[in-house]
């Protein structure tokens, strides 16, 4: 008893020993907090992922692709530079083997091209078996919980934005599984086309990052700055499409344009609702993955007015500081400029959070999804992403981290949302009533007075002594007190700033009624019309 | 150049880390066995909590099939490891133990780890019961 007692203690020190040492050894190579991600994803991979071992049947479509090994083990041999080579496979969907074209995609980040879980790109032809989408990206999901980009999309399309076709498969590729990704249609000239909205390709810009060339990663550059930043990739006509481009890159670079004559510029050369809807769904989504430099199509309308499409916007990606007025690219500097713009972009965002968030949309959604994704994730043994903020550390992670990130997900959304949701309905306004009306206000949102033509007898008003002519909407005579907006101190006063943001500046203004504040006036919230008392 | 060596680094240090988990998993099993296995002897006649002639090569089978993904190599594998710890069971200790960890070790060779906990509680419980007959 006692010998075996001591075989046990020498081979329980040299166990220990071994793992001490690797813990400290890489621990303190790559930094304790890395080492102790990387071997919390290690463990709980290995340990727990092997008890769900019969996950029932998927419930998301599974696609089986077949390229041939030769083939992927020369991409994989040069990945990430090997992304631009496109060699044949095989799509079998319903029984029917497709000849596809494939390519391994995403130089420029780590996820795509590191693990075991490599994102590509298959090309069908014209009747293939994702008809009417013939280039699909299928991608790494991101995040830990896989859902952030999928949701985001669903967000951004329930509120009124051009989103692409995004649906979660599970891939199986040569006969193996190779796990849950998200399928993405690669925009092209066909993007109306297929939505039925338009009879024949239309000019479309992408805004990525520029080209791979050689081996390199080419310096970034931003995108408004010129308007061959913008990479044409339709067969349609461009002519058209160059000039108007060209416009609004030169109306997005003046330095001397004022506002008036920028906003009915920009008016013209854009369609302002689908861009307000878009910046709506940015600040719902809390996301600053759209960027001056990367994630951004231009779609042109037969009227040869741009307006966006949603791509790769993280969910809960948020900008620092959680700003409200986030300014994504150089359009969105001036877009959040024009007071009655931001003013539409807000109550778009607040109709949103409401459907979403209080009515209970998106939690719906997120089950919905959940339940339907569940046994593929279950299933997938070949979880791979990133268990640090290092980007290089892509690893095999487990269904734990999918449940912490999909729990960390719906408190995060929920606690943003409620907080935005108090931001636009904030009526921190002190109304003064002598013999004019003085309103003070710390809070954001923008407030609108309503009283009628009657009792005032006239539709003059001086809002700190200037002249305004309100709006008569067929019962009440209103104007809105838009806020004013500036930058925050030392930021550069210009367009292509990064990653900034308008902070609102606090309300104080004296009106003026020459024939005395009218009886019935009434003020609101401007965003939420809840009435200020 | 950091960024090439960290991404091997932490290549390494999570296959590393792997292999100690399933180390761990299996010797905590073992340990479990053996002490069941023991019950059925008097004190003076027990053995070793875990035996390490059958750590081994239980370890190896584990790897062997973490590694193969072809369904019939796996077969053969997994064939030749019954066979074997048939073999071996017949004349070391702890006898009778062999086949059943060997089974245990395939089942966590090939991912399947909640049969492999199911299988370890039974070959615990039975070891119990009949404890008083070896």
């Amino acid at each position: 008893m006692r010998r075996s007692g001591r075989r046990i203690g020498t081979a329980g020190l040299v166990l220990v020993g071994a793992v001490l040492l690797s813990l400290i050894v890489f621990g303190a190579i790559l930094g304790p907090g890395r080492a102790l991600r990387i071997a919390a994803a290690s463990v709980l991979s290995t340990a727990i992922d092997g008890i769900a071992e019969d996950p029932g049947g998927h419930r998301i479509p599974v696609i089986d692709v077949r390229v041939d090994h030769a083939y992927l083990d020369t991409l994989n041999a040069d990945l990430p530079w090997s992304g631009d080579h496109r060699v044949p496979a095989t799509v079998v969907h319903s029984g029917i083997h497709h000849n596809v074209k494939f390519r391994y995609r995403g130089a420029y980040t780590p996820s795509h091209f590191l693990g075991g879980k490599k994102s590509f790109r298959i090309t069908t032809k014209k009747n293939g078996p994702f008809a009417p989408y013939r280039k699909l990206n299928l991608i790494n999901p991101k995040a830990l919980n896989m859902l952030t980009n999928h949701l985001g999309n669903w967000i951004a399309g329930r509120m009124g934005v051009a989103v692409p076709y995004n649906e979660m498969v599970f891939v199986r590729m040569n006969g193996r599984d190779h796990g849950v990704m998200e399928m993405f249609e690669q925009i092209d000239g066909s993007f109306e086309r297929i939505r039925g909205v338009a009879t024949d390709d239309v000019p479309v810009y992408r805004g990525e990052f520029p080209p791979v060339q050689g081996r390199e990663l080419p310096k970034h550059r931003q995108l408004w700055r010129n308007a061959a930043h913008w990479e044409y990739t339709s067969d349609a006509d461009s002519t058209l499409a160059h000039d108007r481009l060209n416009a609004l890159v030169a109306v997005i670079g003046s330095a001397t344009m004022d506002l008036r004559l920028r906003r009915d510029s920009l008016a013209k050369l854009i369609d302002v609702d689908a861009y307000l809807r878009f910046m709506a769904a940015v600040l719902v989504v809390n996301t600053k993955h759209m960027d001056q430099y990367h994630n951004q199509w231009l779609v042109m309308r037969p009227d040869g007015r741009f307006y966006p499409v949603w791509w790769d916007a993280l969910l809960m990606f948020a900008p620092k500081d959680e700003p409200l007025y986030y300014i994504h690219d150089a359009l969105a500097f001036w877009i959040l400029q024009v007071p009655e713009w931001r003013l539409q972009r807000d109550r778009y965002a607040y109709e949103a959070l409401v459907e979403l968030h209080t009515a209970g949309a998106f939690t719906r959604q997120l089950d919905r999804t959940i339940e339907r994704v569940q046994p593929s994730v279950l299933a997938d043994r070949n979880k791979y992403g990133n268990v640090s903020l290092a980007p290089e550390d892509v690893h095999r992670f487990s269904v734990v981290h999918v449940i912490g990130s999909l729990s960390g997900m719906r408190t995060s959304v929920a606690a943003y949302w409620d907080r935005t949701l108090q931001r636009l309905r904030a009526n921190e306004v002190n109304v003064v009533r002598k013999q004019d009306l003085r309103i003070t206000s710390s809070s954001e949102a923008a407030i609108r007075l309503y009283w009628t033509e009657g009792e005032s007898e006239s539709k003059e008003v001086y809002v700190n002594g200037e002249y305004l002519n309100p709006e008569w909407n067929g019962k009440e005579c209103t104007f809105v007190l838009h806020r004013t907006v500036k930058l925050p101190e030392g930021a550069w006063n210009r367009p292509f700033i990064n990653w900034e943001h308008f902070l609102v500046e606090p309300l104080d203004v004296t009106i003026t009624f020459p024939r005395g504040v009218p009886s019935d006036l009434r003020i609101t919230n401007a965003v939420t019309d809840e009435a200020i008392p | 150049m950091r960024t090439e060596s960290d991404r091997w680094l932490g290549a390494l240090f999570h296959g590393w880390v792997e292999l100690l988990t399933l180390f761990g998993i299996l010797l905590v099993a073992l340990a479990i066995i053996g002490w069941c296995y023991n019950r059925g002897f008097r004190p003076a006649e027990r053995g070793p909590l875990i035996s390490w002639p059958l750590l081994l090569p239980a370890y190896g089978l584990v790897l062997l099939l973490r590694h193969m993904h072809d369904d019939l190599w796996s077969s053969m594998i997994i064939a030749g490891g019954l066979v074997l710890a048939g073999l071996l069971g017949r004349c070391n200790w702890p006898r009778g133990l062999w086949v059943p960890v060997m089974l245990l070790a395939s089942l966590l060779g090939l991912g399947l780890n909640l049969s492999a906990i199911i299988l370890s509680v039974i070959i615990a419980l039975v070891l119990l019961i009949s404890g008083r007959n070896r």
